[in-house]
């Protein structure tokens, strides 16, 4: 058993079609992780290049700690099912079994004896003379269980593996895998489009879309704290509703001015700046709960459709802010002969907030940008007059001569509670609200001076308590500085001076840098790039030549660009000149 | 109503019965169309005489087996069974020679994803639609350039080279294993030799059998090229040494004839199950 590590993964067929973008993922030593998503995610192109049988575009693939992006699948020492099982048809179910234990040249008594074992566990020993054709669709899934198990593999891999075969057969499945997991205590990686598969048997899901990992955590994390409405929307059965909502004063507006308390849990979990702002309201299905007319957050006077599906009912009832129906889920006991009008209130502490670009506001935010004083002193820059960063012009990506306020930007997983250098950067918060994510906690705090708001994310074993004043220290290497518009004037990265400045333009869905200086044009024929800085209006991309020569550009903001992009060069000459 | 029911059910049977006694005449008189020169041949090898014109009506008018007896004794002048035996080489060397490039090429081009593979897949359709006897001269002029003309081992290697082109029935049966069974292979830990041996082939064994037979057909009965390359009479095959009868030895060269289909036709009954599984497999799926 091993580890799995993707770092910067990416897919691209014929240097169009973007399957796979920028898929960074850690898999622990025996983890049960899911890749789920609708179809034409990437997900199962993802799984095919950790298994070998897709080229990777860029990036990196580890399983244990050996690199294996150029070697073939059967040097990967790894087990896979696929979906149509892939059996052999001519063989037999015991030479099935023994065929990948033959190519590694094991002894005949060797394999008849795990063949055996592996038959036993799987409960198939009375097939092993059987060919495929004579087995049904369970029987077939279990042999192809049994190939993975026979080798005692890194990871297992499964690609849709229950996708053909009945709903009574799957859930039966289902747990059988669950258990043959907890049993062989594997790496299992699991590719489904099926939420409920993921939901009941991963460790942690991924959950992806258009190429894109929108969220990686456990089940229940994800379906707690879904980072936008995508993830939101798609784990949960029946789907999480959504509305239509405007912030004001800490209250939701629906459109018909019915309005929403949040409850003060919402509150200090919230971004700023969302005051007047339209936003949209998610409330699972099961966060309504039927009330009296003198408590209520929604009076309904008819109910469009009841179902009842014996252990819950369902009803579909009109309410403000949606054009469709609203779904509702009540324990069936309640709702016996239910007729309108009802009063429904709302959990306010399970509420979920997005933006209008469909992203949470109550997700944990990856920068914090913390209020500063800057100024320049020869090439140092002096931050609120205490600490020093030296060389400032070596590092900056922006030709700034005079600067006197503007932010510190700090990553949330970057905070120490420790001072560990003299000259690290520090700061008081005092807690408002806690998070739990898959290995960390997450804290949501204020700065004890001026009241911006923080986030920090610790170890599972560092707790604190809501009220409690925490202090957070970050080194100033790990630190970038902004300007008043959140500008990156500077990061402590590698980046090679001077920054060049070019226009990239698109033809026939490559992308090119017209540039009329042939030395240019001569030294780098394609650039990788290997970093992306968003500077609001303008992006720094720190790209790779073919000569593995690194250099800075700077280009106008483009949302089409991705790590592990390849832009080409093309040589046009100047006619004007 | 009952009666009418009767009557009407009745009336369906009649119509069944003519439609069927309708279509099996036409087949009737269409299989004695295309059965009738093998008779003819077949009872013509049996003519006493030999010769052409000792034929009353279609058929000879005395019969005996003297055709098939001077066809293996009387050698002097037209050697069978050299003829047979050149013939029966040819066969055996192409089919194997053929079916292994012809399977090798169909499935490198079915397998493989390597930058010239449709070009290469084109190219083969283009020149596949070209007749092969247009290449003759070019052919007869290459084999006297390498000086294997009159040699039966350069009539293999022209089979053999050529049989590659037509391997596109070939391709479509292996288009059809589906490519997650390689994938598991692979997985599994074999290597593309393996993969050939232990999956592909196996699971071709139709097509094989179809490529084999076509191979080993394909010669026994050829004329065109036999002519071209081979000029001494010890080298020729049966098909050219029957066209170089006299015109009184027709019952002879019915014999021969005769004599030539039958490893085929006992080849075809044996393997007729395979054949039929191997064109339909390549021809639908593909």
């Amino acid at each position: 058993m091993a580890n799995v590590k993707l770092i910067d993964v990416c897919k691209v067929y014929n240097g169009k079609v973007r399957a796979v973008s920028d898929f960074n993922l850690d898999i622990k030593d025996g983890e049960f992780i899911i890749f789920v998503g609708p179809s034409g995610c990437g997900k199962s192109t993802t799984l095919r290049m950790i298994a070998g049988l897709e080229e990777i575009t860029s990036g990196k693939i580890y399983i244990g700690d050996k690199l294996v992006n150029n070697i073939e699948p059967r040097d990967r020492d790894i087990a896979m099912v696929f979906q149509n099982y892939a059996l052999y048809p001519h063989m037999s179910v015991f030479d099935n079994l023994g065929y990948s234990l033959k190519c590694h040249h094991e002894k005949k008594e060797i394999i008849k004896e795990k063949v055996e074992n592996v038959a036993k566990l799987l409960n198939i020993s009375e097939l092993l003379q059987r060919k495929p054709k004579e087995l049904s669709g369970g029987q077939r899934q279990r042999v192809a269980l049994g190939r993975c198990l026979i080798r005692n593999p890194k990871a297992f891999l499964f690609d849709e593996p229950l996708s053909n075969l009945d709903a009574k057969l799957r859930v039966q499945m289902r747990s059988e895998i669950s258990k043959l997991h907890k049993q062989v205590k594997g790496t299992f990686i699991y590719v489904t489009h099926d939420q409920i598969e993921a939901m009941t048997m991963g460790d942690r899901i991924v959950v992806m879309k258009d190429g894109f990992v929108q969220q990686i955590d456990t089940p229940t994390n994800l379906y707690e704290h879904p980072i936008n409405v995508f993830v939101a929307t798609f784990l949960g059965s029946p789907q999480m509703n959504i509305f239509k909502v405007k912030l004001e004063n800490n209250s939701l507006i629906f459109d018909d001015k019915t309005s929403l308390n949040l409850s003060q849990k919402i509150i200090n979990k919230m971004i700023d700046g969302y005051n007047d702002k339209p936003l949209l309201l998610g409330i699972r299905p099961n966060d309504f709960d039927l009330s009296d007319s003198k408590d209520y957050d929604f009076k309904v006077d008819k109910i469009d459709l009841i179902e009842k599906l014996g252990n819950e009912t369902l009803l579909y009832v009109d309410l403000p802010g949606r054009e469709e129906s609203t779904i509702i889920s009540l324990k069936m006991n309640i709702v016996d002969d239910l007729k309108g009008p009802i009063y429904l209130k709302v959990n306010k502490d399970r509420i979920h907030l997005f933006n209008e670009n469909n992203e949470s506001i109550l997700k944990i935010n990856e920068y914090n940008f913390i209020n500063a004083n800057l100024k320049l002193n020869n090439d140092n820059l002096i931050i609120d007059e205490k600490y020093q960063i030296d060389n400032f012009s070596k590092k900056s990506i922006s030709d700034i001569t005079n600067i006197n306020s503007g932010y510190i930007r700090v990553d949330s997983n970057l905070f120490t509670l420790k001072k560990e250098n003299d000259n690290d950067y520090q700061i008081e918060v005092k807690i408002i609200a806690k998070d739990i994510r898959s290995n960390s906690n997450v804290y949501f705090a204020n700065k004890v001076k001026d009241n911006i708001r923080i986030t920090f994310i610790t170890n599972k074993d560092i707790n604190y308590e809501v009220n409690s004043k925490v202090k957070l220290f970050v080194s100033l290497n790990n630190v970038s500085v902004c300007d008043e518009n959140k500008n990156i004037l500077m990061v402590n990265d590698d980046i090679l001076k001077p920054i060049i400045d070019v226009n990239i333009k698109q033809f026939s869905k490559e992308y090119y840098i017209i540039t009329n200086e042939k030395p240019f044009a001569k030294r780098n024929k394609y650039l990788l790039i290997e970093k992306i800085y968003d500077l609001n209006n303008k992006m720094i991309l720190i790209c790779k030549n073919q000569n593995q020569e690194n250099l800075t550009l700077r280009i106008d903001k483009n949302d089409d660009f991705f790590n592990g992009m390849l832009i080409y060069t093309k040589y046009k000459k100047d006619k004007t000149k | 109503m009952r009666r009418t029911f009767n009557n009407l059910s009745t009336n369906k049977q009649v119509k069944k019965v003519l439609s069927a006694v309708f279509i099996y005449c036409i087949l009737i008189i269409v299989s004695a169309i295309f059965f009738f020169p093998c008779l003819w041949l077949i009872l013509s090898s049996f003519s006493k005489t030999g010769s052409l014109y000792d034929i009353e009506g279609f058929f000879p008018k005395e019969f005996s087996f003297d055709s098939f007896i001077k066809l293996f004794t009387d050698t002097s002048q037209y050697n069978y069974p050299m003829w047979l035996l050149n013939t029966l080489i040819i066969a055996i060397f192409n089919c194997i020679f053929s079916t292994l490039l012809v399977i090798g090429t169909a499935y490198t081009i079915s397998y493989f994803q390597f930058k010239s593979r449709k070009g290469l897949m084109k190219g083969a359709l283009i020149l596949s639609m070209f007749p092969s006897f247009m290449g003759m001269t070019v052919i007869y002029i290459l084999m006297t350039q390498f000086n294997i003309v009159n040699n039966i081992w350069g009539l293999i290697l022209i089979y053999s080279c050529t049989a590659p082109l037509g391997y596109l029935v070939q391709k479509g049966f292996f288009d059809t294993i589906p490519q997650s069974i390689y994938e598991a292979a692979k997985i599994d830990g074999a290597t593309n030799a393996r993969i050939f041996s232990t999956i592909t082939l196996p699971l071709a064994k139709p097509i094989i059998v179809y490529t084999a037979l076509t191979s080993f057909a394909w010669p026994w009965s050829d004329f065109i090229l036999p002519k071209l390359l081979l000029i001494d009479k010890n080298n020729w095959t049966v098909a050219v040494g029957l066209m170089q009868l006299q015109q009184n030895e027709f019952s002879r060269f019915a014999a021969g004839s005769v004599f030539i289909a039958i490893p085929i036709v006992v080849l075809y009954f044996f393997l007729v199950k395979y054949m039929v599984n191997g064109m339909t497999a390549g021809a639908v799926k593909g």
